[in-house]
């Protein structure tokens, strides 16, 4: 299995008045080529800022504090911006959590495609890029004529979210990051888009990296499942592995947390405890203040990361 | 006893849309023939398609947005007939939680000035202490917590299931009769989406807060409006109402079969064998030009000529009001094969 991106001892701080936030936390994860990979875990565990730091983004005052980022062997971190500006968008694009914070309330949707277009396309075309535009904003069902004419105080929420999807397509990415991509959007348009880029993702061979809280959209599109826990990445596993044989403690209390049409909501058990404090980590193993499991040794030191069975890894003091 | 306090009658939204310079504009029935109430104390959802009009019938209840015809009435009296006090105090009664949660904090204020700023300003507290203690208690309420690390961040420094909790905090301040919660959990991830829905029917039972919940996610709607009622739109028009119970345990409306098909199941294996869904194309028709006759009958497994030519009205069938001619005869619907 070929890796496209490789990251390597991640580490992200936000230093803030109250203390040190520590978002992301010696972090290793592969995402293979030609695979949909997903991050899951609770708000505020650091998988935003896990995915917007692959396009080599990192929100006001975050600093990285340690790591590499490689895609196909480049480390991103070390790119100057002529060569970010390349590898965005035509290498990698990315859906942000809140599409309307991408979107420029002055201009129309057509502007704001031309614009990206002209910047990034080679041989640029005006009526060849709006004729790629307007096929993309077909397949996440937008009328494209409508739609290419409006501000975005004229879509609904869920057409936002659709449009940054089929802007992040514009370009033939090698690889799209999609960070809560359809949480704005009902279920059946939510098959639709996952069909379609499913379809993409099989016949481009483009990967997938997706960021969600959204246990059932990763059941039904996903291959590979990691879990974010407190800015660490807890556990990482083949999609099946991962549902059927949860190692790690919160891996399990997640999913029994999942709600589902099939059952009441109510017999759902929210995670026992509160998430920890940010500022305040707990010593040794960061899930263990909630832990059933917890010893001894886990409020002393951090578990090491091991395998379990292959392509399957845990952060947990049960497996050492 | 059941007592209105907002109620929609015969309401339409008709945006205008510019299609080119000297072309004529497009109407956009964003909501069309909208007939609903909101009791006092009650949990009502509405859900439906993305684009279907949910924040546009949610921002017409707010009093943001005046619709094109029909009548909005706020404890019986139409907020646009009502005295200069009148309206104040329907718009300190109903709070909008929005979608966007990015857009309604000021990116260059910090939670404590977004808060502490609008209690103050319209008197519900005497001074700044106070107005911090409450803010305080606030943020507990919706376990943000310590509150004081709250206080001091801009919006950003947040994660998206943080912010949206804050304006949940921000609408509690006002003392609401009605939240109108747009969308509020979407954001948010499991075990913190329960708690909120839980948070809101805590409100609900102990401070009689009625929500008009909005919402795409069933699952979380049967949850929240468990004993309230539910409302389906689609293409800005409403195909069924009744009781959430009712309507969920027997969806009459093909629509609405489809939509609960396509909840996905936390279950890989289930996800990898599920049926297709029970629709005859996916294409979600235009607003401008709607389909003549059932504005359904395009994507329904079982449409025949009638429903291209006439439009169903609402009418009672087994409990609640649905809108199809076939209502009679459309096979009970059931999640799996
Ligand atoms: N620009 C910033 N300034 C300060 N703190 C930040 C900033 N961005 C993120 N954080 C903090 O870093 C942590 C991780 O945030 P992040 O947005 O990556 O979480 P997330 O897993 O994506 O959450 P959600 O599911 O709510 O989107 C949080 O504690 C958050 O408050
Ligand atoms: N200011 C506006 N001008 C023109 N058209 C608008 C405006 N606001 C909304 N619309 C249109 O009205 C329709 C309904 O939008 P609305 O935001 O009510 O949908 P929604 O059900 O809330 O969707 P979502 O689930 O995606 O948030 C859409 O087709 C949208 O493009
Ligand atoms: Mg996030
Ligand atoms: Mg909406």
């Amino acid at each position: 299995m070929e890796n496209l991106v490789e990251i390597r001892d991640l580490t992200i701080d936000f230093p803030l008045r109250a203390g040190t936030i520590r978002a992301v936390n010696h972090v290793d994860l592969d995402i293979p080529k030609g695979k949909v990979t997903a991050l899951v875990g609770e708000s505020g565990s650091g998988k935003s800022t896990l995915a917007s730091a692959i396009i080599g983004l990192v929100s006001v005052p975050g600093k990285i504090v340690s790591g590499q980022i490689l895609y196909k062997g480049r480390d991103v971190l070390k790119m100057d911006n002529r060569e970010l500006n390349k590898y965005r968008w035509k290498e990698v694009s990315m859906v942000f959590q809140a599409a309307q914070n991408s979107l420029n309330p002055v201009m129309t949707i057509r502007e704001q495609f031309l614009e990206t277009a002209r910047i990034h396309m080679e041989n640029y075309d005006e009526s060849a890029a709006l004729k790629r535009i307007s096929e993309l904003l077909g397949y996440v069902r937008l009328e494209a004529n409508r739609v290419l004419d409006s501000y975005p105080h004229e879509l609904s929420g869920g057409m936002k979210q659709r449009v940054m999807i089929a802007f992040s397509l514009l370009l033939d990415p090698q690889m799209i990051i999609l960070d809560e991509p359809t949480t704005a959007l009902d279920v059946i348009t939510q098959d639709y888009i996952f069909n379609i880029l499913k379809r993409i993702h099989e016949e481009m061979g483009i990967t997938m990296f997706l960021q969600t809280h959204d246990i059932a959209v990763v059941a039904k599109v996903a291959e590979r499942m990691g879990v974010m826990y407190a800015g660490y990445l807890v556990e990482i596993g083949g999609i099946r592995d991962m549902f059927y044989n949860a190692a790690h403690p919160y891996t399990k209390q997640l999913l029994q947390a999942a709600p589902s049409l099939l059952d009441e909501l109510k017999e759902r058990k929210p995670i026992m405890g509160t998430p920890p404090d940010p500022y305040n980590m707990p010593k040794g193993c960061p899930f263990h203040p909630r832990c059933i499991h917890a010893k001894p040794i886990c409020e002393e030191q951090i578990p090491q990361m091991v395998d379990v069975a292959p392509d399957h890894k845990v952060m947990c003091h049960l497996y050492l | 006893m059941d007592k209105p306090l907002m109620e929609l009658k015969n309401v339409d939204m008709y945006y205008y849309k510019k299609s080119g310079l000297f072309k004529p504009k497009i109407p956009i029935g964003a909501a069309v023939g909208i007939n609903m109430t909101i009791n006092e104390g009650e949990i009502a959802a509405l859900v439906g398609e993305s684009g279907g009009g949910k924040t546009t019938i949610g921002n017409i209840v707010a009093g943001l947005l005046k619709p094109t015809s029909g009548e909005v009435l706020f404890e019986g009296k139409n907020i646009y007939k009502m005295t200069r006090a009148e309206f104040r105090k329907y718009r300190h009664s109903v709070q909008l939680v929005q979608q966007d949660s990015y857009a309604s904090l000021n990116p260059v204020h910090t939670i404590e000035h977004s808060l502490v700023g609008p209690i103050l300003s319209r008197k519900i507290v005497k001074n700044r202490k106070e107005a911090l203690q409450k803010v305080k208690e606030a943020l507990l309420r919706v376990e943000l917590s310590p509150p004081e690390m709250f206080l001091e961040k801009y919006p950003h420094q947040l994660s998206g299931g943080q912010r949206q909790r804050i304006l949940m905090a921000r609408a509690i301040l006002m003392n609401p009769k009605l939240i109108i919660a747009d969308e509020p959990v979407s954001m948010i991830d499991v075990s913190l989406r329960i708690a909120i829905l839980n948070l809101m029917s805590r409100l609900n039972r102990e401070m009689n807060i009625a929500f008009l919940y909005i919402t795409h996610d069933l699952a979380t709607a049967r949850y929240i409006a468990q004993n309230g009622s539910i409302t389906v739109l689609y293409l800005g028009k409403i195909v069924e109402t009744g009781r959430t119970a009712t309507v969920l345990e027997r969806p009459a409306h093909p629509y609405l079969q489809a939509l609960l098909s396509a909840v996905p199941v936390p279950d890989p294996d289930i996800e990898s064998r599920k049926r297709k869904l029970p629709l005859k194309s996916v294409d979600m028709p235009s607003v401008a030009k709607p389909p003549s006759g059932c504005r359904f009958h395009p994507r329904c497994p079982y449409a025949d000529e009638k429903c291209s030519i006439e439009e169903p009205e609402l009418i009672p069938f087994n409990g609640r009001l649905c809108a199809c001619h076939h209502v009679e005869t459309i096979p009970e619907w059931s999640y799996l094969e």
